[in-house]
């Protein structure tokens, strides 16, 4: 324990130098942690909305096909035209489509009325999940409707409870749909309903597909061919709408690992450094604890120590605050979809990752320029100025 | 009785590389035995070889050839640990510059000697504490060096040196950062030490006044020991006669 008690000695009384190694090993664990975490922030927040829906694909058309159409502005301020419901089924004779599920969605000022096709149970604007009271519409139901939580507790709407938009329904379910979807509505009705009821009387008419592909690689080019198929229709991936959420320059984890491993490694280089110096400045205190009986051991294990230790304070610092600045950068993305921070949990791996990187850092930085100096004979360290 | 010699040298000789070409002898066949107990000064000009010859006795620079031999050990035939052990309990070093660590208090630098030890930390701080106050140091214990006196900083140096009473103290001009009248004091003060613990001291310096400590005096010159005084050293014989 003698080196433990030496290292602990020096790093309280060379206080600049290991603020300096420590700050070297802060800026690298910080990076590391910052940066994945916003990566992976970015990338689940673009693939949220939709995916809980379980869609990769919204397709609709944001100018009138007909002029009578009248149109109905969906999320992100998309404003869309209703379509003849038979092309989704054209849509779904293509390529790498799973499926395309037809959504018909309505906006009186505030309020928001769906239609759907309960049939489809994996891709939908609402799904059987997010059911919390009561159950979920069949193809069958006529004048019943699902209602999304928080309006029923605000309308104190309970089941059995009756809701009008353009006619009467009755409550069969309480629905939890998350903030994130965006097909998130107040009241949830059946398809051929909705299109017969809405004074527009929009029969055969849908203004939404909702398009799973058969894989998550297929979903760019696939949305590039409906448009290129369909004039004047528009695709909406969850990375164009994280995009129109936000500013912030888009950023994968792979990416991310890419640059802060190359930080990294220059902050490691950076410590290093410092710590030669540290060494080279100290050769003839080296010497002298040579001179005075001290082993090649017992000055490669305080110089070690010493650095493992700045790398354990440096790894713990750098990971607090490259979590503490992650959550600033998550705060600041996907506002509109309501913010990429929620979907970020703390990665203990990730953690433990970047604090194994600043601990083995510190220890073969020590253990390299210890036994640098170690090997020096002691006569020739005391000449050392 | 005769005494054992504690220290023999034998035919030993450090060459250095001075650039790709020129050799440099800084000790020359130089042969010499000390006997236990001794107090044997070697006096010389800079750069005569006298802590060249220091260094290889007290273990801390290999010789080209010859051989070191102290208290039974020839150090040729030592391994890095037991060289380790050979520098921490047969010998103490006390070096002109004093080579305190700059940042360990007085105390500090005294107990670091005793770090390697199976000493507890109680009893390296008991052991430290006894050797400062020994050296007159005991109210100065949690300064730094650059707190202390040169003569003070010397001091410290000295228990340094004696902590792990060694068999053999080397002094290596432990005088000449020091004005004379502080020089001399630390002169008496390594003397009385060491003739109390029966130690054996080897001191290189050019302060002529050791002599008043020594039991046999030597003289080196272009890495060569001398029983008697060479000419050329006239200023050493002539000081020398002064002191006398």
């Amino acid at each position: 324990m003698i080196p433990f008690a030496y290292a602990v000695r020096e790093i309280r009384k060379r206080k600049y130098r290991t603020a300096v190694n420590i700050l070297g090993i802060i800026i690298a664990v910080c990076t590391l942690i910052t940066l994945v975490m916003a990566a992976r922030g970015w990338e689940t927040c673009t693939s949220v909305p939709l995916s809980s829906i379980g869609t990769d694909i919204v397709f609709i058309y944001t100018a009138p096909i007909e002029p009578s159409n009248k149109g109905c502005y969906i999320a992100n301020h998309l404003f869309s035209y209703p379509f003849n419901q038979s092309l989704l089924n054209e849509i779904e004779q293509l390529p790498d489509i799973e499926c395309a599920v037809p959504v018909l969605m309505h906006r009186l000022r505030a309020m928001v009325f769906t239609g759907i096709d309960p049939s489809e149970t994996q891709t939908n604007a609402v799904l059987p999940k997010d059911v919390v009271d009561g159950r979920y519409l069949t193809p069958y139901d006529e004048y019943v409707a699902l209602v999304d939580q928080e309006y029923a507790a605000l309308n104190n709407l309970t089941l059995g409870s009756t809701v009008n938009y353009a006619a009467d329904f009755e409550v069969i379910g309480i629905v939890e749909v998350s903030a994130s979807n965006i097909m998130k509505s107040h009241i949830y009705v059946n398809l051929p309903i909705v299109q017969e009821v809405l004074p527009e009387k929009p029969i055969g008419l849908v203004n939404i597909g909702l398009i799973k592909t058969s894989s998550p690689d297929k979903v760019k080019q696939t949305a590039a061919e409906l448009e290129e198929k369909w004039q004047n229709s528009v695709t909406l991936t969850g990375s164009d709408l994280a995009e129109t959420a936000s500013g912030v320059i888009q950023i994968n984890e792979n990416t991310a690992w890419l640059i802060s491993i190359t930080l990294t490694v220059i902050a490691v280089l950076f410590v290093v450094k410092s710590q030669l110096g540290n060494v080279a400045e100290r050769t003839r205190e080296i010497g002298i604890l040579k001179a005075i009986g001290w082993s090649k051991s017992n000055i490669v294990n305080q110089l070690a120590i010493e650095s493992t230790l700045q790398g354990i304070i440096g790894g713990i610092l750098g990971c607090i605050l490259g979590y503490i600045l992650a959550i600033i950068v998550l705060s600041t993305i996907g506002g509109e979809i309501g913010g990429a921070l929620k979907f970020v949990t703390i990665d203990p791996t990730l953690l433990l990752l970047a604090f194994g990187i600043a601990v083995l850092s510190g220890t073969v930085t020590g253990l390299i320029s210890s036994l640098r100096a170690a090997n020096l004979v002691p006569a020739q360290a005391l000449r050392t100025v | 009785m005769q005494t054992k010699n504690i220290i023999e040298l034998s035919n030993l000789t450090k060459t250095y590389q001075k650039g790709s070409k020129i050799e440099v002898k800084a000790v020359n066949k130089v042969s010499l035995e000390v006997p236990e107990g001794e107090f044997l000064t070697i006096l010389g000009p800079s750069g005569s070889g006298k802590t060249t010859l220091l260094n290889l006795i007290g273990g801390l620079d290999k010789p080209t050839s010859g051989k070191i031999t102290l208290d039974g050990l020839e150090l040729s035939k030592l391994n890095e640990n037991q060289l380790v052990n050979f520098r921490r309990e047969k010998v103490g070093f006390v070096f002109q510059a004093f080579n305190l660590i700059p940042t360990y208090s007085a105390l500090e630098n005294v107990e670091v000697a005793l770090a390697p030890t199976d000493m507890t930390k109680n009893e390296r701080n008991d052991r430290s504490t006894e050797l400062l106050e020994l050296m007159g140091l005991k109210q100065r214990a949690d300064h730094l060096p650059m707190e202390l006196s040169a003569g003070e900083q010397q001091r410290v140096a000295i228990a340094r040196a004696f902590a792990n009473k060694p068999k053999i103290l080397l002094l290596d001009e432990p005088t000449g950062n020091l004005d004379t009248k502080t020089g001399k004091e630390i002169l008496k003060l390594c003397h009385d030490a060491s003739k109390q613990w029966g130690k054996t001291v080897v001191a290189v310096t050019h302060a002529s006044y050791v002599r008043k400590y020594t039991n046999r005096l030597l003289f080196m010159r272009d890495g060569t020991l001398f029983s008697q005084i060479p000419e050329d050293l006239e200023d050493s014989k002539s000081s020398l006669k002064r002191e006398a």
